[in-house]
């Protein structure tokens, strides 16, 4: 018989007797550790990040950055290293200090480039830190890995939105809404249908924004509705849908003034001096709402309040310099009209 | 059992793991000046043609660089940006042709995609044993024949919009803009790189690329009527590239010399697209999808300030009841 060299050079396994004792003493140890003694064993140690977690869930991020310092960090075993770099990160994003959170995000990804999470938290915090060209091959390294990631997939598809591959974008939305839970959630069918519409796919997208209004009837996805309708050209179903948006989130000026202005494109133009002079009740000061207003009172034919309202709209061009520019060159093209 | 505070603290950390998880999507440009441009702009490219400014689009040389103008394109015409005439310049003039000949920016995109070195040129180990050694260029007929398969024997006048290319005359180095005639051999005259391709005999002429005197064709398009030009420039950042052979010594001179022109030219353009495509090497086919998706991302963000400055410049028109226009000379301010 042959007898490989492995064979030969593997030890005698022990006589009955010798198995017994290793069964004893497991035996034995297993006794101990369920007994009341076992409070004097060795126990598995705590988890480090215990406290930080609670901090961080609390809002702590001071207190967070305090405990995760390099020097903490560097005493953890590497998994729990990868996390604790993770609450760095996330903690100095939280409190405004993104060009930190970045650097923490960019070392700790080279450092552990198989953590999901911190890939993940890198590619969104460059997302939202308006570095979508930067963001995508994050997002695309972690899809390599995890294909079926649908934070990984939806953060993507917003980094192509904003960097304007809309075909893309949708592609990947349709993909990450062929998860259940994905199909569920509200955002997602928002998210694909403003990527719809961007492309110029508006019967899609109003069927899109539909299906996220079945899930939930809020200002922001109304106000999606809106935004389609218009692109489709249904101005009056627009205005409707505006309308109801605006209902359900009255404090909000931006959404009077679209308003106003869609009115005026409606050309209902008392209806547009009405929502311009109820937001210059509030603030008297809101350039667009004068501008609104300076475009129905012309067509009113009441041509000294509009060059008075297109005057101060003209004035405030610190914040609303687009407003300011076009109220000026109106009002030079009227001359002394 | 878990305790209860570590499961706490794991649940917290869930729930913080969570929040990368799906958030809303971005608001669109809720902002003052957002919303009153978008108001503008609808209502600007609500009107037809001859009741607003006539608007060029003049397209860059660069060869694989110029690809960029397929994405600039796309942008473009997702935000209903009128385009009323085109020009363009060598690689810049075979996408403007097509453009002009009514192709959608996503079949010019495939096109651009499907592009290899051998599919303009006889690019091949014969040709260039021949360029090298007997000093014979290669000749770029298939970008002719690639041309006419495409849209056929159109002239200028055949096209959807005006159309104007440049090429320039080797014995004068007069620089030749054409608008009327047969395209192709236009086009394949605007982009005959001198050196490498070689020149296109026409009209008793021998023309070469109009990059070398031309390379924004700016004053093309205002020769077709624009009003209002925007030009998208695909310039090489030369100061990157360090030439160790011929090739790359022919080509850093020609940027050198095209970035030199482009600098005065883009003076007269009323609006600007930079797509980031300088360290592309103009012979570089493989890298063509790269500069598709950077003149994506450069018109996208330019395009808020392009939609602003066309409307600041359109609005003698905007404000005019239905009717007459008003004179040219009233528009045309950068």
């Amino acid at each position: 018989m042959r007898t490989s060299l492995a064979d030969q050079s593997r030890p005698s396994l022990p006589p009955r007797g010798g198995a017994w004792g290793w069964g004893a003493i497991a035996a034995i140890v297993l006794l101990f550790n369920a007994s009341p003694a076992a409070a004097f064993w060795p126990r598995r140690a705590r988890d480090p990040l215990k406290d930080v977690a609670a901090l961080f869930a609390a809002k702590d991020y001071e207190d967070v950055l305090k405990i995760v310092t390099p020097g903490f960090i560097d005493n953890l075993k590497s998994r729990d290293a990868a996390k604790a770099q993770w609450f760095r990160a996330e903690s100095f994003a939280e409190l405004g200090r993104s060009a930190r959170a970045l650097s923490v995000f960019e070392l700790a990804t080279k450092l552990y480039p198989r953590d999901q999470r911190l890939q993940l938290g890198f590619a969104e915090l460059l997302r939202g830190s308006d570095l979508p060209d930067l963001a995508r091959p994050v997002f695309e390294g972690v899809l390599k890995n995890a294909p079926n990631s649908a934070e990984a997939r939806l953060g993507l598809a917003k980094t192509q939105q904003a960097l304007g591959y809309y075909g893309r974008s949708a592609d990947n939305c349709r993909l990450a809404l062929k998860d259940p839970s994905q199909a569920r959630n509200p955002d997602v069918w928002r998210l694909y249908a403003e990527v719809l519409s961007e492309s110029g796919r508006f019967d899609e997208a109003k069927a899109a924004v539909e299906k996220a209004l079945a899930l939930r009837q809020d200002a922001s996805t109304l106000l999606d509705l809106a935004l389609i309708q218009r692109s489709r050209g249904r101005l009056q179903e627009a205005i409707a849908a505006l309308r109801e948006a605006r209902g359900r989130r009255n404090a909000d000026p931006a959404l009077g003034r679209a308003l106003g202005l869609w009115l005026l494109e409606d050309h209902k133009a008392p209806e547009a001096l009405r929502e311009a002079r109820k937001l210059l009740k509030t603030d008297p000061r809101d350039s667009l709402a004068l501008w609104v207003a300076a475009m129905a009172d012309k067509s009113l034919g009441h041509l000294g309040a509009a060059r008075r309202e297109l005057q101060l709209a003209a004035s405030f061009g610190k914040k609303t310099p687009f407003v300011a520019s076009i109220s000026k060159k109106i009002l030079k093209e009227w001359g002394d009209r | 059992m878990r305790a209860p505070g570590r499961r706490l603290a794991a649940l917290a950390a869930a729930a913080a793991f969570a929040a990368l998880a799906v958030s809303a999507p971005a608001q669109p440009d809720l902002s003052s000046d957002g919303l009153l441009r978008d108001h503008l702009w609808s209502e600007l490219t609500a009107l037809p043609k001859g009741r607003r400014p006539v608007v060029g689009l003049a397209l860059s040389g660069g060869a694989a660089r110029a690809a960029a103008h397929t994405g600039v394109l796309t942008v473009l015409t997702r935000a209903r940006f009128p385009i009323d005439v085109v020009a363009g310049t060598s690689m810049g003039a075979i996408i403007g042709a097509l453009y002009a000949a009514g192709d959608p920016p996503s079949r010019l995109r495939a096109i651009m995609r499907s592009i290899t070195i051998e599919t303009g040129t006889n690019w091949g180990a014969m040709s260039l044993l021949r360029l090298v050694l007997g000093q014979k260029p290669l000749t770029n007929r298939k970008t002719e024949e690639a041309l006419i398969r495409e849209f056929g024997p159109k002239r200028f006048e055949d096209l959807a919009k005006p159309f104007a290319c440049v090429a320039m005359d080797l014995d004068s180095g007069e620089k030749i803009i054409f608008r009327d005639g047969p395209v192709t051999r236009a086009v394949r005259a605007s982009s005959s790189l001198p050196g490498i391709i070689e020149p296109v005999e026409y009209r008793q002429r021998f023309l070469v690329d109009g990059g070398v005197i031309d390379d924004v064709p700016v004053d093309a398009a205002k020769l077709l009527g624009a009003q209002w030009v925007l030009a998208s420039v695909t310039e090489s950042d030369f100061t990157r590239s360090r030439p160790r052979t011929a090739l790359q010594s022919l080509q850093q001179v020609l940027d050198i010399r095209g970035s030199i022109l482009a600098r005065e030219q883009i003076q007269e353009a009323n609006f600007v697209i930079d797509s980031a495509v300088g360290a592309i090497p103009f012979y570089d086919a493989s890298k063509i999808p790269e500069a598709i998706d950077a003149g994506i991302v450069a018109a996208q963000q330019r395009l808020p300030a392009a939609e602003e400055r066309l409307i600041l410049s359109s609005l003698p028109w905007l404000l005019k009841d239905a009717g007459s226009a008003p004179p040219a000379a009233e528009i045309v301010r950068k």
